[in-house]
């Protein structure tokens, strides 16, 4: 009798592990960022450096995690990159939704700019729609990754996009990359973009 | 299995013998009763600690991802649900164990498999920090508390199946890679071996620690069993052997008393036997022959009786002669009244002295109302004829006491061996005044008291504090058994007995120390009656 409810006990446990393991490894929406960095959206830092454009819900307690992927990210490539993180507000954003820890973690980023993306334009104009997510436009402008930077919902550690990054900002990968993105979505409801993959 | 290991511990000798194997037997069952305690207590620490724990994984949730947001509209984010629901089942299970079935095996299964889970709640709800992995060593390390190296099966299992499946169907979760070596989660795995091992060893030696602890509780509640067994049978013997000895004493303190009777005895008839031998002379030289005579004589002259006396010279001799002769033989008469008179009262005094003896042999253990004064005089009479002829003066000092309740017959042992013991040691004493004081004395402390004083050979120092020790002696045909005796009667009454003496030469004072139960106050106290004579 015992046996059988221990049984019953660690497949009821197994089972919920499993569903909220496989939730935080479902990526969230896809993106569909434009190929070349569209200048006249939005005009590069710099054209000498890659560019490096992070989006990100302040409110979103996933994003700590892509932050702490970035600050990695910056340590092993410092300097490579123009960095700016956009932080999605409301159309009329108040003090509370600026005032986060996400955006204190991102203010004590090396070489990087905070910009408030008042009502997420910015990225709608670049197609993006999960927080965290990381668009990489090479000195050229052309799209040379996609995707998020940690490997599971919050979660730090190696992952296939902080790689990618690393690769392409230290010059070992010249070809395009993407990987998912898991984090909170920036918008209300679903937009349904697809996801487009990366130039080569 | 643990059978298996339990008897390999247990070495008994080539020749082992039952004590021997109640030895292991004992010694494992302290080990097993030890071991339950620990798993007992281990099971009621986890039962503290998880609840604990679930606690801190919802409190961790909720500080590190109260909501998830979509856009500017938020809800209560997954990891706080997971953490409320799923660390409540992980837990609950195991605390029902540990405080249904405490000591269980499968407590302690269940218990560190939840662990484990929850150490994998806690990581994922942390965010896959380093830090919290930390929570499965500090898991493992708690669940050496059991001293079972058994827990770190399923604890080990549970590891490394949650690194296989992710490793399988969830990469990036665990690894953070999609593609990674199907052999990465042994890397995980090993880590947790590497300290299962430390943890092994830690776990056997505590278990042997164990094992020794119960063997030489064992061998000590064998060796106490033993002490006690000895001690039982010690005192029984020792028990056994008082009675023999209060036996042989009580029967010396009869022979004490037989002794003083028969010699008294003795003395009157002594006297019985001159009373009778002087009446046996007295008869034989009576006169009553010469009355004979006469009488014959004037039966011959009976005819001519008024001549025969006037004119015969022998008839003129014969109403003279008449005359004395009677006087004389009312003269024997008397002293021959006086013997038999005397001889009476010798007859009496032994029918008293043997009465007496009667009375004492019979009356053992009762306790009765006495004079304290008479039954020493008693004793005294007793012993009346040796110190007579000892040339012993006894002096009386008596102090006018009310009757008291006391077994006469311990008490009148006692007193006749104190006597007996005073006269040999004025005896032995050079020959000058010899004298025996008895005394009878209220006395404050205990009621009243006798003592009985001598100008005999005294008691050296070294010899008082033994004297009343069974089998002690100074004398040759002494046997040590009547001071003990009087001792142990002296208990026996409630009272004690003591000496007191300034040394050899200096005499010696003996006091005997009794309760005193008036008459009237002690008319409730029951008699006891033991086995007469």
């Amino acid at each position: 009798m015992r046996r059988a409810a221990a049984c019953g006990w660690l497949t009821a446990v197994l089972a919920g592990l499993a569903a909220m393991i496989d939730r935080d490894v479902t990526p969230g929406e896809g993106a569909a960022p434009p190929s070349a960095y569209p200048r006249e959206v939005l005009a590069p830092a710099a054209t000498d450096r890659p560019t490096l454009l992070m989006f990100a819900h302040p409110r979103c307690p996933c994003t700590l995690a892509s932050l702490n992927e970035l600050r990695q990210i910056l340590q092993t490539c410092p300097d490579a990159a123009d960095v700016r993180i956009y932080f999605r507000t409301p159309a009329t954003p108040s003090h509370e939704w600026m005032q986060t820890e996400l955006w204190q973690e991102a203010a004590a980023l090396p070489d990087t700019t905070l910009v408030a993306d008042t009502d997420g334009t910015i990225a709608k104009r670049f197609g993006v729609a999960t927080s965290g997510h990381v668009l990489l436009y090479g000195t050229h402008g052309e799209l040379r990754f996609s995707g998020g930077i940690t490997g599971a919902r919050g979660h730090a550690g190696d992952n296939a996009g902080r790689s990618a990054v690393v690769a392409i900002l230290s010059g070992t990968s010249t070809v395009g990359q993407r990987s998912s993105t898991f984090g909170c979505p920036l918008f209300d409801g679903k937009t349904h973009r697809k996801e487009t993959c990366c130039p080569p | 299995m643990e059978r298996l290991t339990a008897k390999k511990h247990v070495v008994l000798p080539r020749h082992h013998d039952g004590a021997a194997a109640a030895l292991a037997w004992r010694a494992e069952e302290l080990f097993r009763e030890h071991q339950r305690a620990i798993y007992r207590r281990t099971d009621r620490l986890f039962a503290a600690l998880m609840p604990l724990q679930w606690l801190g994984s919802v409190a961790a949730a909720l500080w590190l991802s109260p909501l998830t947001w979509q856009g500017t509209t938020s809800e209560m984010h997954p990891h706080v649900i997971a953490a409320l629901v799923l660390g409540g089942l992980i837990t609950v299970f195991p605390v029902a164990l540990a405080l249904t079935s405490p000591g269980a095996a499968l407590t302690r299964y269940a218990i560190a498999t939840g662990q484990m889970l929850m150490s994998g709640l806690l990581i994922h709800v942390m965010g896959g920090r380093i830090e919290t992995h930390f929570h499965v060593f500090g898991s493992l390390a708690f669940l050496a508390f059991y001293r079972d190296w058994r827990v770190f099966l399923p604890a080990t299992l549970v590891v490394a199946g949650d690194h296989l499946l992710r490793g399988i169907f969830w990469p990036q979760s665990v690894f953070g890679l999609a593609a990674v070596s199907p052999w990465r989660w042994l890397e995980h795995a090993a880590w947790v071996l590497f300290e299962d091992v430390f943890l092994l060893i830690s776990c056997r030696q505590s278990v042997r620690e164990m094992r020794d602890i119960a063997w030489q509780r064992a061998s000590l509640e064998g060796t106490n069993h033993r002490i006690e067994a000895e001690v039982a049978t010690r005192t029984a013997e020792l028990k056994a052997a008082q009675e023999e000895n209060l036996q042989i004493a009580r029967r010396a303190g009869m022979a004490e008393v037989a002794i003083g009777v028969l010699h008294n005895v003795g003395n009157v008839l002594n006297s019985v036997n001159a009373s009778t031998s002087l009446i046996g002379a007295k008869l034989r030289n009576s006169a009553t022959a010469d009355f004979c005579q006469a009488t014959d004589l004037l039966e011959q002259h009976l005819q001519e009786a008024g001549e025969f006396i006037a004119r015969d010279p022998r008839g003129k001799h014969l109403p003279r002669f008449l005359i004395e002769l009677s006087r004389h033989v009312a003269s024997e008469e008397t002293a021959l009244l006086e013997e038999v008179e005397s001889l009476t009262r010798s007859v009496e005094h032994i029918k008293e002295i043997v009465a007496v003896q009667q009375d004492y042999a019979r009356c053992v253990n009762l306790v009765e109302e006495v004079a304290v004064d008479e039954l020493i005089d008693d004793a005294l009479r007793m012993n009346l004829a040796a110190l007579d002829c000892s040339g012993i003066e006894v002096q009386r000092d008596f102090d006018a006491l009310p009757r008291v309740h006391l077994d006469k017959h311990k008490f009148l042992q006692i007193v006749i061996n104190l006597i007996s013991n005073a006269k040999r040691a004025v005896i032995e004493a050079p020959a000058r005044e010899r004298r025996i004081t008895v005394r009878l004395k209220r006395d404050r402390q205990s009621g009243i008291r006798v003592e009985v004083s001598d100008n005999g050979i005294g008691i050296p120092p070294e010899n008082l504090t033994r004297i009343f020790a069974q089998g002690f002696t100074t004398r040759k045909e002494g046997h040590g058994f009547g001071l003990h005796s009087a001792a142990n009667l002296a208990s026996e009454l409630g009272g004690r007995l003591t000496v007191d003496s300034d040394g050899l030469g200096a005499g010696a004072t003996f006091t005997l120390q009794l309760p005193t139960h008036s008459t009237g106050s002690y008319h409730d106290r029951p008699i006891h009656s033991g086995a007469g004579a």
